[in-house]
């Protein structure tokens, strides 16, 4: 990464994430879809001073890896693989980013099944290692590897939640949607909108998230209102890019998507 | 024995009724002696009859004798109270409306008609001026062939002439009219406006926009705007300016049924739009913030007026506020104010037109459009509101304004009125308050001549009249201070010319330096004399908004009425309350109780099927090959590694997605004891037990559940308690309202029933599940108009079961009312329901119950 990823800090979550940082603490970044958890850790893997004093953004000091639940110990870690007559071993994401001293981003995390997820154990007390049983290495991690999940509470079951003894490996920074003001300065910057019509988009966020306890359960992301914003600035009618942007995406609901289709008609006239 | 009525009983008599009406005088005199013996009888005859004639007397003592036979307190109500109720009608209207009571007497129910007597007159005194003959021949023509019709048909004919056209109410007659044919007992509901049917046909046009088919988007719209969460009833007429809800804080708000005002649909559903902002605006910009601007504006002396100069107050500025922050309402709102302009040019003037059209006015400029008997009124008001359009006004603002409008748009006593004008009794003045009638109907010359001595031109204000005017300075005036600006000399001609100026008192200390009158700076007289007391009706008013805004939104569910064989719209009336919980105590014991069962009934829930299929990998047995695996397997033999066995995916049912919702009924019966381990135990401590078991053996396999609880007492008052819902995790919370849970009143069934599909509606599993856990049948006070009969809530309930099924939620009622099988027969099919034959088994049987449910499907 040549340039720094632009994030607007909302709270202290710059100040967190940088202590944990000079202290290489595991952190666990929770908060709903679209909320800018994913460019935070960017902006922040571009920022941080490594420990030999060499400043922000080396290439691939950020090794993100998006969890499912077909994730296998061996996607993370690592696996033989057959290259002509030979048999060589790979580096998992995992394995290199700990060798290499990356930060390591596990995004959605619960995703995983819980006997991969339990890998990461090692690496996240004090220990820091990094068992590969099948080189038989027990790797010590490099001193700038940090590991970060991400996950969104919102409901989740018994089944695809995170286990006390995985969440008390991490140091828990949370994430929601920002103010207005603030919604629409990243608004504006990501989309290139003047910040009049920013402001327009977010207050239509603001306004969409107050159905939340109606079924609406995350709101409008804002990651959906920067992209309605770039249709606008593509020549796209305002409404037409909130419809196709936000009601439609958010909800299959005819009377929701109406109501939203409403409310941005009252925004944006 | 027939009683002689001698000279002496006689003597008021004479006068009062003729010779012909005496016989049916006495005979009724004969029946209702119990009740009221002479000379009682005689002294209950009004003079009022005195007026009316032969035919209007012997159909008022007619319907008192129809009804004598089955209730001589009714009876007596006719003969009492009729002749006053009544006295405000015309005579034309008056007979019509005798007559009905005659046909109707009959056949109506005696309390009904004990209970609609007193306020006759006044339902027909509701109905526009014009409209009410023709709706008095309508009811008299409904009143004809079914006379047990009649009387709801009178108690709504002023909703009918608010919601529908003349062509429309005709139509709506000539259906009912067949309907009741087939079915003449649906008549009474048809012709009452208390059937879905009913409804859907006065309301379908093609042209008129309904709440029913917007009140989804309505009431998401107004939450989104408000941020409050919100719901919507039907009520009333289209009104500009709406009153104020009595408790905002549980979040109803209420919208007409239909709008049919203009002349396309799109353009009645862009007024729904306008009005849904307009409420919608009310909560977002504080109007109901300071709980005491609604408390004091009923605590005046005229609090009918009052209200109305605020809602005109308050309504320009919440407009102003809107338009502000949306810059799409912007548009919206300008053309529904001149579009209502245009659309009330015919309109005969009114008071209440008058505060319409000003609001309309100052929202929308429009000279062209305001009538002319309202532009003197106009030119006065509008620069009292401008100070509102700035962003800092609030609502205590909007109230001091309209003190000052209530006082100024008041009609001085030195007013001529026509006759006509006082015999039209449309609606009361602001000034006069609320009782009797008023001259509301003016010309435009009543409204801006004034007093014959108004001075005639600015010079005519001699400085004498300004000196005896005083100027009370309200504390809040500061705040307007800043966008206030100084009356001429001729603003001061035009309200000294509308006699307005009269209505403030006179001073005795103030002087004046200064030729001007500070707009902002005038307060009126209603104002400055009433202090902000406290009174208990108003502090019970407050109680009561407390009560309610602490339990939650407000629902309100159609019931089915077998009689009529038709949905009662808006019928129930469900509230959401809270439940007190215990420390968790109740929990903790029950699974200490149980504790050999739970580990018994976890394992065996883990046996059970679940119910969709996904490819699980990474097996060391199965159906196919993991490719992957094998690749991996493969490159590691190569390396000389032992690679792992689990190289087979399978079809297996892992994934669990069912959701249930267990519905309990928490009447008044569980209280009772029953025989349950060998000790008497209450029957809602079992069946809280049942719940704990049964959440501690989910909470293990991960199944989504949700409880609540069901009682209330009456149609409007149906309870919902939330005990656990489906995104919450068993906490301390849901442990606590487990322990809460008490027995309460009634078992109204329908409406939790429907209130729970709604719970459901954003559970997204493939298998969803009711349970209803019940100790009795559906029973409540006024389910259905047979009280000695069950077969109203028991067909409701089956109604509302099917309802749930077309939803796609599998029901299930358990009973421990060995007398189940009777009614439960009639609501649902066998395999739909189990009777539980020992109460004390009902902890151990429901997760069996569950299971086999489950596995079944």
């Amino acid at each position: 990464m040549s340039e720094v990823p632009y994030y607007l800090p909302v709270g202290d979550e710059k100040d967190i994430f940088t202590a944990a940082w000079e202290r290489r603490l595991p952190v666990l970044l929770k908060g709903p879809t679209g909320c800018g958890k994913t460019r935070f850790l960017e902006h922040m893997a571009c920022t941080v001073t490594r420990s030999n004093g060499d400043g922000p953004s080396i290439p691939g000091n950020l090794v993100t890896v998006a969890c499912h639940e077909d994730l296998t110990g061996s996607d993370l870690v690592g696996r033989y693989l057959i290259k002509g007559d030979e048999t060589v071993w790979i580096d998992g994401p995992l394995t290199r980013a700990v060798r290499q001293g990356a930060i390591c981003y596990l995004d959605e995390i619960v995703e995983a099944r819980k006997d991969t997820v339990v890998l990461i154990h090692p690496l996240t007390d004090y220990r820091r290692l990094l068992p590969v049983d099948k080189t038989g290495e027990l790797l010590e991690a490099h001193a700038d590897f940090l590991l970060v999940i991400s996950y969104n509470p919102g409901y989740q079951s018994v089944l695809k939640d995170l286990k006390p003894s995985t969440r008390q490996r991490f140091v828990s920074i949370e994430f929601d949607y920002p103010s207005r003001d603030l919604e629409a300065q990243i608004i504006a910057h990501e989309s290139g909108l003047d910040v009049e019509w920013a402001l327009r988009l977010a207050q239509l966020g603001e306004k969409v998230r107050h159905l939340r306890p109606s079924g609406l359960a995350e709101g409008v992301s804002t990651r959906l209102l920067v992209y309605a914003g770039q249709l606008i600035r593509q020549g796209v009618a305002p409404r037409r890019a909130c419809a196709v942007a936000v009601s439609h995406s958010l909800t299959d609901e005819a009377d929701s998507q109406r109501a939203i289709d409403d409310v941005a008609a009252a925004i944006f006239g | 024995m027939r009683r002689s009525i001698n000279a002496t009983t006689l003597r008021p008599v004479p006068g009062l009724l003729e010779s012909q009406n005496l016989e049916r005088w006495q005979r009724l005199g004969e029946i209702v002696r119990s009740l009221l013996p002479q000379p009682g009888f005689q002294r209950a005859l009004s003079e009022d009859v005195g007026g009316w004639s032969v035919e209007e007397r012997d159909a008022w003592l007619d319907a008192a004798l129809a009804v004598a036979p089955r209730s001589a307190r009714a009876a007596v109500a006719v003969y009492r109270e009729a002749p006053p109720a009544l006295r405000a009608l015309p005579s034309t209207l008056r007979g019509r409306l005798l007559d009905i009571l005659r046909l109707a007497a009959a056949a109506a129910d005696p309390v009904e008609l004990t209970a609609l007597i007193p306020v006759l007159g006044a339902l027909i005194l509701e109905i526009p001026i014009t409209e009410r003959g023709d709706a008095l021949d309508l009811a008299l023509s409904v009143a004809k062939t079914y006379p047990v019709a009649a009387l709801g048909l009178v108690r709504c004919l002023a909703r009918l002439t608010e919601e529908a056209t003349d062509d429309r109410i005709r139509l709506w007659v000539e259906r009912g009219f067949e309907l009741a044919k087939s079915r003449p007992e649906a008549a009474r509901a048809y012709f009452a406006l208390e059937s879905r049917t009913s409804n859907r046909i006065l309301h379908s046009s093609p042209t008129a926009a309904s709440l029913e088919e917007r009140e989804g988007v309505l009431h998401r719209y107004i939450q989104m705007l408000s941020g409050v969460p919100a719901f919507v009833r039907p009520g009333g007429p289209f009104l500009l300016r709406p009153p104020l809800e009595e408790t905002p804080a549980a979040g109803g708000v209420v919208l007409p049924a239909t709008i049919e005002i203009l002349d396309t649909w799109e353009d009645n559903a862009r007024l729904y739009r306008v009005l849904a902002a307009l409420l919608a605006g009310r909560r977002e910009f504080g109007t109901y913030a300071a709980p005491d601007v609604v408390t004091h504006i009923r605590d005046t002396e005229h609090p009918a007026a009052l209200e109305a100069c605020f809602l005109l107050a308050d309504g320009y500025r919440v407009a102003r506020r809107l338009a502000m922050s949306y810059p799409g309402l912007r548009g919206d709102l300008a053309w529904a104010m001149k579009t209502l302009q245009a659309s009330w040019q015919e309109v005969p003037p009114s008071m209440m037109l008058l505060l319409d059209m000003l609001l309309a006015h100052a929202i929308a400029p429009q000279q062209e459009l305001l009538a002319p008997w309202a532009r003197g009124a106009a030119a006065v008001v509008v620069p009292c509101l401008t100070p509102l359009a700035a962003p800092a006004a609030t609502a205590s603002d909007a109230l001091v304004t309209a003190g000052l409008l209530a006082a100024l748009l008041s009609f001085p006593a030195s007013h001529k009125v026509s006759e006509a004008s006082l015999s039209a009794t449309a609606e009361p003045s602001l000034a006069a308050g609320d009782d009797g009638p008023q001259p509301s109907a003016a010309s435009a010359e009543d409204v801006a001549g004034g007093d014959a001595r108004a001075p005639q031109t600015a010079e005519d204000i001699s400085p004498e009249l300004l000196a005896d005017l005083q100027i009370q300075l309200g504390e809040l005036a500061e705040r307007m201070t800043a966008a206030g600006r100084p009356l001429t000399a001729e603003e001061l001609m035009r309200l000294v010319e509308s006699g307005l100026i009269s209505q403030l008192a006179p001073g005795t200390e103030a002087t004046f330096a200064q030729a001007g009158l500070y707009v902002t700076q005038l307060v009126g007289k209603v104002l400055g004399e009433k202090p902000l007391a406290r009174h208990s009706r108003a502090a019970s008013s407050r109680t009561r908004s407390a009560e309610l805004a602490g339990a939650g939104p407000m629902f309100l569910y159609d019931e089915w009425d077998h009689v009529i064989a038709d949905y009662r719209p808006s019928w129930c009336c469900l509230r959401e309350v809270d439940i007190t919980e215990d420390p968790g105590s109740f929990f903790t014991r029950t699974l200490e109780r149980y504790a050999p069962l739970v580990p018994e009934i976890r394992r065996h829930f883990q046996r059970v099927r679940p119910e969709s299929w996904r490819i699980v990998r990474g097996l060391e047995d199965g159906d196919d090959f993991d490719l992957n695996a094998a690749i991996d397997a493969r490159a590691e033999w190569r390396a000389r590694r032992s690679p792992s066995p689990k190289l087979y995916t399978a079809r297996a049912r892992i994934e669990r997605e069912v959701a249930t919702l267990f519905l309990l009924d928490m009447s008044a019966s569980t209280d009772e004891a029953a025989e349950a381990g060998g000790a008497r135990r209450r029957i809602i401590d079992i069946e809280k037990e049942a719940l704990v078991i049964m959440a501690a053996a989910l909470e293990e396999i991960g199944d989504m559940y949700a409880i609540y609880g069901f009682s209330g007492q009456g149609r409007h008052s149906v309870e919902f308690y939330p005990v656990k819902t489906f995104t919450e995790r068993l906490g301390a919370g849901a442990k606590g309202r487990i322990g809460g849970i008490q027995p309460r009143s009634s078992t109204r069934m329908g409406a939790p029933l429907r209130h729970s599909v709604r719970k459901m509606a954003n559970v997204r599993t493939q298998a969803r599940y009711l349970i209803l856990i019940s100790d009795g049948f559906p029973q409540d006070l006024d389910y259905g108009e047979d009280r000695r009969s069950y077969d109203y809530g028991i067909s409701d309930t089956a109604v509302a079961l099917r309802e749930v099924e077309a939803a796609r939620i599998k029901p299930f009622c358990i009973t421990v009312d060995l007398a189940g099988h009777d009614y439960l027969r009639q609501m649902c099919d066998p395999q739909r329901y189990m009777v539980i034959e020992n109460v004390g088994d009902l902890p151990r049987e429901l997760p069996k119950i569950y299971q086999q449910l489950v596995r079944a499907a």
